[in-house]
């Protein structure tokens, strides 16, 4: 992957996260604006910590997931990890062990990903998901689906690919 | 009939040479060959032979019984629950000394009939109990036992031949198991529904190998319900797949997926047969093997088939047949505003359309198959919230799942495939188990249809209980209605009546009400805060009602599967108009489900077996229809008739 897509890519996805927590409407105007049409999204993302963890709020509002990719940007057509966390929404410790499953797709192609990632616990409270692939540029979305008991809840983030 | 089937050799041998490099057995060594159609007995759902040949079909409430000459001589049984009445019968199999065992699946138990048609015993009733079934459906026989495809328990049950109960199998999970046939060797073969496969268990219920997983291709299934052997072949009613897979025994059992062949096509005009197939769910084979009975209720018929003459059309090789042509609207549907929620079980997604200009436009579609979270395996009910949250339930995993809908109904009308975010996915199974029950009591749901009211409070039939669970929004369980009561519940609606006022017709008390439509009791029944039913309405009108919605008059307007029928009452039981009949054209419905009211106060029919919505006044006059452009054409002279819109796709 050239260095002038990995620049583009990360641009876009902070584009993406900075106009989700925005939260403001332009519904339809161009293919490049991430923003959520209609009402806008109530996912909430912030600028990657120091040490390169993006954090998300899931829909429903119950969980705190930070997560990170390596390689970062996410190369185009190559594997890639993610490495991602949980808290309640609104407190600061990561729960150990709590179901966690990374998926991505591409809701404007209607399909997902070519192969499953495999989730590899590597600490209780860090999972790690690897193989996940990103086979076509454009827009993705990157999952991550969170279970406890009978509820799983959903926080995602979308991520252009150039 | 030698001379029958030579005729039919020559005066009906099909053109179409598709297949004969895919497969390796000879034309010759094939079924394929359309001979007739038996006609007559609604949705049939099992067949069997007995061994002089005499051929049993089992369907909507009664055994017909058919001679070597394929010539009906008989016909066993009526609608209702008592000694030799049957509901619904699913399964059929005939024992060495001719006593046929019917599959009561309406019932919950099997019923023994005599080889003359007198009525010989019943046992078994509705549970998860040792002994207990729950619609049950396929059969299979021998000398001692009967076997069971106890299809709602997601199990099979064996018996002895006097109705006590002996084992039960779960054979590795099986998901509402249909079919089930037996070999000489005493192998089981079942029809594994829910999971896409067919599993092979040895006469001790081991799992030997299981065939197959979800797909179109050669050796892949869709819902497969109807199993059959016959000299060391399988067949295998693929039923969404709509044509008959046959493979070798002994293959299957060195753990070879590839099929010996396949026919069948799915209909290109409207309930077209001789040789399409449309949902087959059941197939039987002649002792003598000269034969094939395939069974497809969903277009009320029973097709027999000979030895192929010539190669057979090949589905997957047919260039019409593309993806969503064969697919249906519905059974449900729920409406906001201008927005339409409605399910497309074929493809396991939901889809939002946007009814604002003259044509309704999909805006998004989601969903699909899978196990996933944000994916379906039996889509069974769809819902919108008040403040506009999707809801869909899911039979097989017991779930209910809600996305958020990021689309405002204000600009211009346009597909947004990124419209929806799944928020939760909800596992009921997990959550009963966490309740405290009744005594009794299983923990094991099923969701089907569902409604959510203006406080958040989530309303879903459960199709094990055949009640409605009345949830929180924090998915705590409040309250169970109509158990005990209820016997099939297909769909649901809330009411808001204000108390006594003779010009709507309402007597009900002041408050909520929910209006079940119960497919195997034939009514409507409105429940409030008591245990018992506040009012019932269409007793000895309705048959099979299958859909239910209410207008803001409180009127209750609801469709009947089984006469093709749209019924509208007030709350007082009176029915004030209905309209609609079999058929084709403008007003007329095959196998009509979900009713909703459009906002400009129209109804909206989905005309579930003509692949179509309907649009009517709300006199019933017809207005619009969209759908499949074979099916809506019929529409298009009907006098009156304002416009015509088509899908995005059609």
């Amino acid at each position: 992957m050239s260095s002038r897509w990995a620049q583009r890519s990360l641009a876009l996805l902070l584009v993406s996260m900075c106009s989700v927590s925005c939260g403001t409407s332009e519904f339809g105007q161009s293919g490049r604006d991430l923003r959520e049409p209609g009402r806008g999204s109530e996912a909430h993302v912030q600028a990657p910590d120091t040490s390169g963890f993006y954090e998300l709020i899931s829909t429903a509002g119950s969980w705190r997931v930070v997560w990170r990719t390596e390689p970062s940007p996410i190369p185009l057509n190559e594997p890639f990890s993610v490495f991602v966390r949980v808290a309640r929404a609104g407190t600061a410790d990561f729960l150990p062990d709590i179901p966690i499953w990374v998926d991505a797709a591409m809701p404007h192609h209607q399909h997902g990903m070519n192969r499953i990632p495999e989730q590899v616990r590597v600490s209780p409270d860090l999972l790690r998901a690897d193989g996940l692939l990103f086979h076509m540029p454009g827009v993705w979305t990157l999952s991550f689906d969170v279970t406890e008991g009978a509820i799983t809840e959903r926080a995602e983030v979308m991520i252009e690919v150039p | 009939m030698m001379l029958a089937t030579v005729v039919l050799l020559c005066s009906l041998a099909p053109t179409a040479i598709q297949a004969d490099s895919l497969f390796p057995v000879e034309v010759g060594d094939r079924f394929g060959l359309f001979e007739e159609t038996l006609a007559g007995l609604p949705s049939p759902r099992a067949a069997a032979f007995d061994s002089e040949g005499r051929l049993f079909l089992a369907g909507e409430n009664r055994v017909d019984v058919f001679d070597q000459e394929l010539q009906r001589t008989a016909s066993w049984g009526k609608r209702g629950d008592g000694s030799g009445q049957l509901r619904r019968p699913g399964g059929l199999a005939v024992a060495a000394n001719g006593a046929v065992y019917v599959s009561d699946s309406g019932n919950h138990r099997i019923q023994i009939f005599q080889p003359d048609g007198r009525w010989g015993g019943r046992f078994a009733s509705r549970g998860s109990g040792e002994g207990q079934l729950l619609e049950p459906a396929g059969l299979a026989v021998s000398d001692e036992r009967l076997f069971v495809a106890d299809s709602g328990n997601n199990r099979i049950q064996v018996f002895d031949r006097l109705g006590q109960p002996v084992t039960r199998w779960s054979a590795d999970g099986l998901m509402r198991p249909s079919g089930i046939a037996r070999d000489e060797e005493g192998r089981l073969f079942v029809a594994d529904t829910g999971n896409q496969r067919i599993v092979v268990l040895n006469p001790d219920g081991a799992v030997l190998v299981a065939l197959g997983e979800r797909g179109p291709f050669p050796g892949l299934f869709s819902g497969p319900q109807g199993v059959a052997v016959s000299r060391g072949r399988l067949y295998v009613a693929d039923t969404d797949n709509h044509r008959i897979q046959v493979f070798d025994i002994q293959s299957v059992l060195r753990g070879e997926t590839e099929p010996l062949y396949e026919w069948g096509k799915h209909a290109l005009r409207p309930r077209e047969g001789e040789g399409r197939l449309h949902y087959p769910d059941a197939v039987a084979v002649s002792p003598g093997g000269g034969q094939i009975v395939i069974c497809e209720s969903f277009v009320d018929r029973t097709q027999v088939f000979g030895p192929a003459v010539e190669s057979v059309e090949v589905y997957a090789a047919d260039p019409t047949v593309r993806t969503g042509i064969s697919s249906h609207y519905g059974p449900a549907i729920s409406a906001l505003g201008p927005l339409l929620l409605l399910m497309e079980p074929e493809s396991q997604t939901l889809q939002v359309m946007d009814v604002r200009g003259m044509a309704p436009l999909v805006i998004t579609r989601f969903g699909g198959w899978g196990a996933a979270a944000g994916k379906f395996r039996d889509l069974a009910g769809v819902a919108f919230s008040p403040t506009g949250r999707l809801y869909g339930s899911d039979g097989d995993t017991a779930r209910i799942q809600s996305w958020r809908l990021d689309y405002e109904p204000t600009g211009e009308a346009a597909f947004f495939p990124g419209a929806s975010h799944l928020v939760q996915a909800v596992d009921l199974s997990v959550l009963m188990e966490s309740e405290e029950l009744p005594l009794g009591t299983s923990p094991h749901v099923r969701p089907g249809a569902l409604v959510v009211d203006k406080d958040g409070l989530i309303y879903v039939i459960d199709e094990v209980s055949a009640s409605v669970l009345v949830f929180d929004a924090r998915w705590r369980l409040q309250r169970r209605i109509g158990a005990g009561r209820l016997k099939r519940p297909l769909d649901l609606a809330l009411l808001e009546t204000f108390g006594e006022d003779s010009a709507s017709g309402t007597s009900l008390p002041s408050g909520e009400h929910v209006a079940v439509a119960d497919g195997d009791l034939g009514q409507v029944l409105l429940f409030g805060t008591r245990d018992e039913p506040e009012a019932i309405l269409g007793a000895g009108l309705l048959v099979e009602p299958a859909g239910v919605t209410t207008d803001p008059e409180g009127r209750v307007l609801v469709t009947d599967r089984a006469t093709h029928r749209v019924h509208v009452f007030d709350t007082r039981g009176a029915e004030l108009t209905s309209w609609g009949k079999e058929g084709l054209g403008a007003g007329e419905f095959f196998k009509p489900r979900g009713i909703a009211m459009l906002p400009n106060g129209k109804i909206l029919v989905l005309d579930h077996g003509n692949h179509r919505g309907q649009v009517f006044t709300e006199s019933g006059e017809f207005v619009s229809a969209f759908g499949r452009r074979l099916y809506v054409n019929e529409t298009r002279a009907a006098p009156g008739a304002e416009e015509v819109t088509e899908k995005e796709d059609s």
